[in-house]
């Protein structure tokens, strides 16, 4: 409860600096570490089995890869919050800072930047300077056009927000494995759900 | 100390997941029940936390976050914690236990999320259909790491 | 630039061949290939890393290429012109963020396994498959360990606390004929940890360890080396069987990275079996690695991961000595 009610009065404070800070300890005191690379090696053992597996179709590939991320999305949440004891957020731009300097930090160690947000303020990019999921990585010529090998984390992002009753559409928009100057996911919202209501209740 | 029951309910707002209740007899060794009662109990719990839980926010005031922690009465406490994804935590306890929020967030994030979460045998969402929803849900926590780690955690405090 | 040839470091070359050797055994293409920095052999030219820089990829389905496809080489080198190639990239343990969390860990592992569950009728499919997942990172990791276990004592030291100087010199000769790309991030980062980016492993090593030519050592490779790299810490045992010639056992009290799944009838640490074998077999000693739950009092997730070597092994270490 005290991480809950410092985060809380923390984030009307300045919610920029003090969010970094608590997902900073999180990550350095409270989280299990394993090897980074371990980790990117697991990745593209699968990445590389399904392009065996759905024989090069690489649209296919890619919602394959957004379908596993949302099956860990709706299960990445939970862990999250019992880690971080943080409330709903009150805006997309306040989601925007949990994602990058709490989420990413707390799991991939790494802190995406926040930007381009759209004019009525619905839709933001995560540009992400490290990807633990693709060192390393150099795709082949057929694979550089279709295949967007970080797929997976616009599943996670995609299923997560969903259980915090945030319907969100994610996708890449630019990666720098296929020649791009950054790697570019975008985020957009399109309506907060409502909480069921009991029977008899409406 | 005494706790007598510990409750979940799932983020289709009524839905129980987990009941475990110590001070019934008969259910000591199964660990869970199907009981009518319980299921009576578990409906009259949730409405009582849910009415009083949208009284006080709207209490506080739109856009501030305001969730219930306890409900006393006079012969009980009821301890709640709900997470940002719409589960609900219920313990209820004798009138001694000041706050046991400490209790509850463990059993979140110990426990529902290392045998639960983490356990890809196991469901998270566990509304098969649309029509499991809203209260009308009948599945539960089946899972035995789950179920002993919660008697291995809360049975000593039960008395 | 595009019409120079590509020239490719010696090593890669016969990394590139042992890996298709391993395809072919599996029946399987690899996708990505995970390369080892060009400095560790220097070319005979300084333009290789301009070619590098020039590419998108490796085409599995031609193979090495004297010059790029026209079409798409044009569009490919203008959009590439400024951003890092993989090449650039050093192989040094904390170049890259070295840690994730273990849930993240066990999150991809699970949906690993979920995957290879729905894709299988059998439980022995299941096995396979992530048996499969796992052989494709032994591969990589024998060349990767022994490459990082040469560096000499104490220069691992001073590596992050060398600014400018040498470090900078080594990174900016060798982006020489790649434009000024990594050149002047090495010349700009050169104050503190940016620079290890760009600093090659290969700088820190005067000599290569040998490979393990004995079936012990090679064991001990595993034990050891392999261990840490994967779960921070050595095996708990290495044993030989008493009953048969051509089998070893590593023991794992608390395996770390299936700690989390709660079935009994699929054996999930057939990944790290895989591991083993594709280090094994890379390394010349062709086995079967089997995992086995042989809980104890205190350990009730003990794995027993059992080796058995192919007689040519046996035969191979009885004419030695």
């Amino acid at each position: 409860m005290s991480a809950n009610s410092a985060s809380i009065s923390a984030s009307s404070a300045g919610p920029k600096k003090s969010l970094k800070t608590f997902g900073d300890d999180i990550w350095k005191n409270k989280t299990a570490k394993i090897n980074a690379e371990l980790f990117t090696l697991t990745y593209g053992s699968i990445v590389s089995q399904l392009c065996t597996d759905f024989e090069r179709d690489f649209k296919k590939v890619n919602s394959q890869l957004y379908a596993m991320g949302y099956n860990i999305g709706v299960r990445l949440i939970e862990d999250f919050l019992a880690r971080t004891a943080l409330p709903r957020c009150d805006s997309l731009a306040q989601t925007s800072e949990v994602i990058s300097k709490c989420a990413f930090k707390i799991f991939l160690n790494v802190t995406p930047q926040v930007g381009n947000w759209s004019n009525n303020k619905d839709a933001f990019s995560l540009f992400l300077d490290e990807n633990p999921l693709s060192d390393f990585v150099e795709l082949p010529m057929d694979a550089a056009k279709e295949l967007w090998y970080s797929n997976i984390l616009c599943g996670v992002l995609r299923g997560a927000l969903e259980m915090v009753q945030m319907d969100c559409d994610v996708w890449f928009v630019n990666d720098v494995l296929r020649g791009g100057q950054s790697t570019e996911m975008r985020v957009k919202l399109n309506r907060i759900m409502k909480d069921e209501i009991p029977a008899g209740e409406d | 100390m005494a706790i007598y029951s510990f409750w979940i309910f799932d983020r289709h707002l009524g839905n129980c997941i987990f009941d475990r209740e110590w001070t019934l007899k008969s259910n000591q060794s199964s660990g869970t029940t199907n009981s009518k009662l319980n299921e009576d109990t578990a409906k009259l719990l949730y409405g009582m936390v849910f009415s009083l839980r949208s009284i006080s926010q709207k209490l506080s005031g739109e856009g501030s976050h305001n969730e219930i922690r306890t409900i006393s009465t006079g012969k009980y406490r009821a301890h709640i914690l709900c997470t940002a994804s719409g589960l609900w935590f219920v313990l209820l306890s004798d009138l001694k236990q000041e706050d046991l929020s400490h209790v509850l967030r463990y059993l979140y994030s110990e426990i529902y999320v290392k045998t639960v979460v983490h356990n890809w045998f196991s469901p998270v969402d566990f509304a098969e259909s649309d029509s499991e929803k809203r209260g009308q849900g009948f599945r539960k926590i089946r899972n035995r790491n789950f179920l002993a780690s919660v008697e291995r955690f809360l049975g000593p405090m039960v008395n | 630039m595009l019409t120079e040839a590509w020239n490719f470091p010696k090593s890669f070359t016969f990394l590139l061949l042992k890996l298709q050797r391993a395809s072919a055994k599996h029946n399987n293409t690899n996708l990505v290939l995970y390369r080892m920095s060009h400095k560790i052999i220097n070319p005979s030219t300084s333009v290789a890393p301009a070619n590098a820089a020039g590419s998108t990829g490796y085409d599995y389905t031609i193979g090495p290429q004297q010059t790029l496809p026209n079409t798409s080489a044009q569009s490919v080198a203008s959009t590439l012109a400024g951003t890092r190639s993989v090449y650039h990239e050093s192989l040094h343990p904390g170049a890259h963020g070295s840690h994730v969390s273990v849930a993240a860990y066990a999150f991809l592992f699970q949906e690993m396994v979920s995957q290879a569950r729905n894709a299988s009728k059998t439980v022995s499919e299941i096995e396979l498959r992530l048996h499969r997942h796992g052989y494709h990172i032994g591969l990589r990791l024998l060349e990767l360990l022994k490459f990082r276990s040469s560096v000499t004592p104490g220069s691992g030291r001073s590596f992050f606390h060398k600014a400018g100087g040498p470090a900078a010199a080594t990174a900016g000769d060798a982006a020489s004929g790649a434009g000024n790309a990594s050149g002047a991030v090495g010349a700009s980062g050169a104050s503190s940890l940016g620079n290890a980016q760009d600093e090659s492993l290969a700088s820190n090593i005067t000599t290569m360890k040998r490979r393990d030519l004995r079936l012990l050592e090679v064991l001990q490779f595993v034990h050891g080396p392999v261990w840490r790299y994967l779960f921070d810490r050595a095996s708990d045992d290495l044993v030989k069987s008493s009953e048969r010639e051509n089998e070893y056992m590593i023991i794992d009290n608390t395996p770390s990275i299936t700690r989390f799944i709660s079935s009994t009838n699929v054996q999930c640490d057939f990944f790290v079996c895989g591991i083993i074998e594709g280090v094994l077999d890379l390394a010349s000693f062709p086995c079967t690695v089997t995992a086995h739950s042989v809980p104890e009092d205190k350990f009730n997730r003990r794995v027993v991961f059992v080796i058995r070597f192919d007689q040519e092994v046996l035969e191979r270490e009885a004419l030695r000595f």
